[in-house]
């Protein structure tokens, strides 16, 4: 941590500035939660929960209201076992659906370096309520529709501090895929620029948050700007109506956003987190309905 | 304990509503089983294993392209029904209509243009999520 400097402020000014005027569409993260697990404990307590609500702009004029429930237990001095669950509204031209989106369970390990730096690593699994394939009256819907992207996931990763700032690397792994979504552009009843993801299948990615932690020692308030990199391993795929499998050309490469996450400590036992996101660089094809051009979430922390 | 509790609960408050343009695109867009129409071949549809059908299926052709039309038409409910014209009586070499409109009763669905309706002799109808074929019939 940095002590609050001019500084500091100024590099939190330009980051704001570049957050505020880019409504770019582009992929946020790889779902609601892969960005948003904290790779480091939420707060010293034995038992944490954390409410969080979040308000996402998807493609095609569709708004997405999202809420997770986490459950934190210290196990012992350096083992923690999380819990999260997720649900989510989401409206546009197609309707409602409002719907259980996956369940995260996660290990988290705290390491001394022998220079007496913390590392957290961090490993779980993503659980999918459903299988992608949401309807509203039988009408297939686009990924953007779909609570989850219906994959069982391995996630992985590791939390350390390098100089100033804090280096987050994590990675997603479909391991198992069940993924059903059923929509396909050409029999969609609705315009719109949704691509046929029938039999969607999806890639994995790797993860890379560098932040610039600002908190002055004693304060209610704290401040990590920082920036988020999500590489896609691979093109995603589909089946298209003659039951081959076609790639998804683009639908690889690198996403950058830019995130500001604001901490205040209301006491010792409760705080708020409030987050802002909005991407800078975008893939040419993001078919899995992640695209996101804001994201804006307020969490509330209770420790005992 | 607890977990299934909460997964009861998550489950009971899922929901969806359709939008209005929805609810009337998909009234308009549902193709209509012509009546005065050549038709191009037909057949029976059988279940398979555990599913209960009736109905029959032919291809006819429109002034606007060909269309299949399934008649007197009951089958057992499935969570992701798909209209196939397939290659074989098994899917994999098949062309995907679209959703299973209903359940029961007279309904069509449009073939695209450019479809060479020689190398399709079957219709099936297939669950798609589960993967579980529920009725195939071969036209002649």
């Amino acid at each position: 941590m940095v002590n609050f400097n001019k500084k500091s402020l100024f590099l939190l000014w330009i980051i704001m500035g570049s957050i505020a005027p880019n409504v770019v569409e582009a992929q946020g993260c790889s779902d609601a939660g892969f960005c948003t697990i904290p790779l480091r404990p939420p707060a010293a307590s034995r038992n944490n929960i954390q409410t969080e609500l979040s308000y996402l702009r998807g493609e095609e004029n569709t708004d997405i209201g999202n809420f997770s429930l986490s459950y934190a237990r210290q196990i012992s001095k350096h083992l923690q076992w999380d819990h999260k669950i997720t649900l989510t509204y989401i409206t546009g031209i197609y309707g409602t659906v409002f719907h259980p989106g996956d369940y995260y369970t996660t290990l988290r390990l705290a390491l001394k370096t022998h220079t007496g730096r913390a590392v957290h690593l961090l490993g779980g699994v993503k659980l999918p309520f459903n299988r992608s394939n949401l309807k509203i009256n039988n009408v297939s819907l686009p990924m953007v529709y779909q609570t989850s992207l219906g994959t069982y996931d391995l996630i992985i990763g590791a939390a350390f501090p390098i100089g100033i700032l804090d280096m987050n690397l994590a990675t997603q792994i479909p391991v198992i895929q069940k993924n059903r979504n059923s929509f396909v552009k050409e029999q969609a009843p609705l315009p719109g620029d949704f691509p046929t993801t029938n039999l969607f299948y999806r890639k994995a990615d790797i993860l890379w948050r560098v932040g610039y932690p600002i908190k002055k020692n004693g304060a209610k308030w704290n401040f990590n700007p920082n920036l988020l990199a999500i590489y896609h391993l691979g093109n995603d795929s589909f089946e298209n109506v003659y039951g081959k499998r076609e790639k998804i050309g683009g639908s690889s490469g690198l996403t950058l956003n830019a995130n500001l996450q604001i901490g205040y400590r209301i006491n010792q036992q409760q705080s708020l987190l409030f987050s802002f996101a909005t991407p800078l660089i975008v893939r040419d094809s993001r078919p899995d309905g992640l695209t996101r051009s804001f994201v804006g979430s307020i969490a509330y922390i209770f420790g005992w | 304990m607890k977990v299934l509790l909460l997964i009861c609960v998550l489950a009971l408050t899922a929901c969806t509503k359709e939008s209005e343009e929805l609810r009337m695109r998909v009234q308009q867009s549902i193709p209509v089983p012509a009546t005065m129409s050549q038709v191009l071949n037909r057949g029976i549809l059988y279940p398979t294993a555990g599913i209960q059908v009736t109905g029959v299926v032919r291809v006819v052709q429109l002034s606007s392209g060909k269309q299949l039309q399934i008649d007197s038409f009951s089958i057992t409910p499935g969570p992701d029904l798909k209209v196939y014209l397939s290659q074989n009586a098994l899917p994999g070499n098949h062309l995907n209509l679209g959703n299973l409109i209903s359940n029961n009763g007279h309904q069509a669905y449009n073939i695209p243009a450019n479809t060479n309706l020689s190398a399709y002799n079957y219709v099936l109808i297939h669950c798609q999520q589960f993967n579980h074929l529920f009725s195939y019939g071969k036209l002649q």
